[in-house]
């Protein structure tokens, strides 16, 4: 009997032992993971009030791991009021680090307090837009707010129906990098990489005839965003307009003309036929296998980093025309309040604080004071300030090629965005890899692409109204 | 004769029947000892199977409610194009591997029960990428078998020009089995290991005095005897090959031209990418109903065959 009530206790300890181990442990803020008190500045003053610290919440849910935390020891360290609990994900490769976004989601509706999200911004603000998930920021931060975001590269993507709902942090933008060692040995001029599809084609002809078994142009096959730039520089566009799209004009001429181009690279086995990953890139340039690709410019510091002795480069990505004005695809990151911030006005003054010129110089080495390794600048793309880039530009010849100041556009962000980049990049693939009809294909993508459009303005009437 | 623990209980010999709640109460402590795996059964497993089949139903994405269109998610899964790519990709593998990793193994483990000079060594060789996670194996194997990866290399000593082994869609699936065979072939190995190991001497010597070769022997003697266990391979193997995920997902990314998607990668796509938890829960659903019955239909044909 005596035995059996022990084991008993024994039995229940264990769990509760368990159960404890689960906890989240003691503490004396509200923190994520508990549902948000209530929300806005008044929490904010009464916590002054008391003379407790502001607790903030930050999920970084876009990598760049090093540089996030000294930051956030750097403001911690500066603003004594403040305590910041700094939560990451990991994620893998994948679209648009997707399921590290998919965690923040699942945090937002489960209503755990996050008071800033580090999120992929071409297309996640718009979706959290949508959802009522994030908060509009010149309602918590004024004018200030919007006259910041216009000041930053790839504000196009957060500035939608006249409100700011993300502030850029990073930016990506899209070139074409190239082997310009490679291009000497070929007998190309270095310094003169290809401008136009013209010159693109008597490159990758001189390349192709010296070095038969390279791939001279190395380009995402199953990828939208790599071809955008192709369309724009070719005088088209796939929307009728860059945010909220209500048409999909996927058959004009110039769309036509781009994947009839990307078809030309394959028949003329220009082009790679194993597909592009964030695994093989490196190995591809380096080997020479790859002459060039169409990839993010900060691509040149990790190509310089592996091998010093090759004069690696980037250029905006080719036009259709000469003395066109070239534009890329910016991806990048964003600093957005999700709606269930407890802290809003403290979270936008670090958002604020975070993308200004002094701290983008300390993020991106230009300061050097934050004591971040050469490996730690270079995961987070280049920076959104355009004089944080100036400086890297012209002043640091690593980054000389890494930098590429040319306007980018917003891919046509809708709720349907994600879904239409899934046909379009199946369509580009079956042009490149099954020579596939170009026009039917197009045809066909468009009409697919115009009912999601539809669905969407008749689900999210709201978001359309205002735009 | 069989005595039961309780038999030989503190009360002795019992004829009466014991009631529910008594053996409830007697089983107290077995029960608090199991409840940490059942609540993190209930949490991680039975309700996220249950939600998700609740919510096939629904129209279900980021921060709106839930709509009912009862078997709207069903109708558009059975008239998506794609989906049926992916299931007969994923029927395609797994039919190959199952087939791989119930024979393949069972050849192996005959041949490791011998007495071979080096059999710790092989046996540890052929069980080491059992050890190495999935992802590891796939990255691996994505060099080997990239353009100019060590395969290609070899292919061109021997005169033949480098395969486009992703880019062709003929050639992906083939790689994606090969790794996973590959991968689990030793731990198939070490399971039929086990019940070799578990036949009596007797009966491999009453076949040699009955003249039965070695060969015969094994056919005739090592392999019935083993037959529950390749029963037991074969219904874990077809389970787990219908899941296949990580392979594609690292290896090819469901391509060439969707050659080489698989139900769960569409099922993450839907989900995970495009946010549709409706949808992607359809397609887990449909999943789950599949393997019951593949796993139905094997234990039907196993105890038809053991009978």
């Amino acid at each position: 009997m005596h035995s059996h009530r022990l084991s008993q206790l024994l039995a229940l300890a264990t769990v509760a032992t368990l159960i404890a181990a689960c906890g989240t442990g003691a503490s004396n803020y509200t923190p994520a993971g508990q549902p948000a008190p209530n929300q806005g500045a008044a929490t904010t003053s009464g916590a002054a009030a008391t003379g407790a610290k502001v607790h903030l919440v930050y999920f970084n849910a876009r990598g760049a791991e090093a540089a996030e935390r000294k930051l956030v020891d750097r403001y911690v360290k500066d603003h004594p009021d403040i305590e910041i609990e700094y939560l990451s994900t990991t994620s893998m490769a994948g679209p648009s680090d997707t399921d590290a976004i998919a965690n923040l989601i699942f945090n937002i509706q489960a209503k755990r307090v996050v008071d800033v999200a580090k999120i992929e911004v071409s297309r996640t603000p718009l979706d959290l837009m949508a959802a009522d998930a994030t908060k509009e920021l010149t309602a918590i931060g004024g004018d200030a707010v919007k006259t910041r975001a216009q000041g930053l590269l790839n504000s196009g993507y957060v500035i939608v129906n006249n409100g700011v709902w993300a502030l850029p942090y990073e930016y990506d933008p899209f070139g074409y990098i190239y082997n310009a060692t490679l291009f000497k040995d070929v007998g190309l001029d270095p310094d003169k990489p290809p401008q136009t599809w013209a010159d693109l084609r008597t490159t990758n002809e001189a390349i192709k005839a010296k070095m038969p078994n390279a791939w001279p142009q190395c380009h995402p096959i199953k990828n939208t965003a790599k071809t955008l730039p192709y369309i724009w520089n070719a005088g088209g566009t796939l929307w009728d307009r860059d945010v909220l799209p209500t048409k999909a004009l996927f058959t004009t001429p110039a769309v036509s003309a781009t994947y009839k181009f990307l078809g030309e690279w394959a028949q003329k086995q220009w082009i790679n036929t194993d597909e592009i990953t964030g695994d093989n890139q490196l190995q591809l340039m380096i080997s020479r296998k790859c002459a060039a690709m169409d990839t993010s410019t900060n691509f040149t510091l990790a190509l310089q980093a592996n091998d010093p002795k090759t004069d690696w480069r980037a250029a905006p990505p080719p036009s259709m025309n000469a003395n066109a004005q070239p534009v890329t695809f910016g991806g990048g990151s964003a600093l957005a309040i999700p709606a269930t911030a407890a802290h809003p006005k403290e979270a936008l003054d670090f958002m604020m604080w975070l993308t200004s010129d002094e701290v983008q110089n300390l993020k991106f080495g230009v300061s050097k004071d934050l004591g971040l390794s050469d490996d730690d600048i270079a995961a987070q793309a280049t920076p959104v300030s355009k004089n944080t880039s100036e400086s890297l530009k012209n002043n640091d010849p690593k980054w000389k090629w890494a930098i590429l100041i040319i306007p980018s556009r917003p891919a046509g962000v809708s709720p349907a965005f994600s879904k239409i980049y899934d046909i379009l990049a199946a369509a580009q693939e079956r042009i490149i890899r099954a020579n596939a009809n170009v026009d039917e294909e197009l045809a066909t993508a468009q009409q697919q692409s115009q009912q999601l459009l539809d669905q969407s303005i008749a689900q999210y009437p709201n978001l359309y109204k205002s735009s | 004769m069989a005595v039961t623990v309780e038999s030989v209980g503190t009360s002795g010999l019992r004829s009466r029947p014991t009631s529910f709640g008594e053996t409830l109460r007697k089983s107290q402590p077995a029960y608090i000892l199991l409840s940490p795996y059942l609540i993190l059964f209930v949490v991680v497993l039975a309700y996220p199977l249950l939600y998700a089949i609740y919510l096939s139903f629904f129209d279900a994405t980021l921060n709106r409610p839930p709509t009912f269109v009862g078997a709207g998610n069903f109708i558009q899964l059975f008239t998506d194009a794609e989906f049926y790519t992916a299931l007969r990709n994923t029927f395609f593998f797994a039919f190959f591997v199952v087939l791989g990793e119930t024979i393949l193994p069972l050849a192996m483990a005959l041949a490791m029960n011998e007495r071979l000079p080096f059999r710790a060594l092989f046996r540890t060789a052929f069980f080491l990428p059992v050890v190495c996670s999935w992802v590891v194996v796939s990255l691996i194997w994505s060099l080997l078998f990239a353009q100019q990866g060590l395969v290609n290399s070899v292919v061109q000593v021997l005169g033949v020009s480098p395969q486009p082994f992703f880019s062709n869609p003929g050639q992906a699936m083939w790689i994606l089995i090969a790794t996973t065979v590959w991968r689990n072939l030793g731990y198939y190995m070490v399971i039929y290991l086990a019940a070799l190991q578990g036949v009596p001497q007797d009966l491999y010597d009453a076949a040699s005095v009955d003249g039965a070769t070695r060969w015969r022997q094994l056919w005739h003697v090592a392999v019935p005897m083993v037959r529950p266990v390749i029963y037991f391979v074969l219904t874990i193997s077809i389970i787990t090959s219908m899941q296949l995920f990580i392979q594609p997902f690292i290896m090819t990314n469901g391509g060439p031209l969707n050659a080489t998607i698989s139900v769960v990668q569409l099922l993450y796509r839907h989900a995970f990418v495009q946010l549709e938890f409706g949808y992607g829960s359809a397609i887990a659903t449909f999943l789950l109903v599949l393997l019951v019955a593949v796993a139905l239909v094997n234990k039907r044909v196993h105890d038809l065959v053991v009978r």
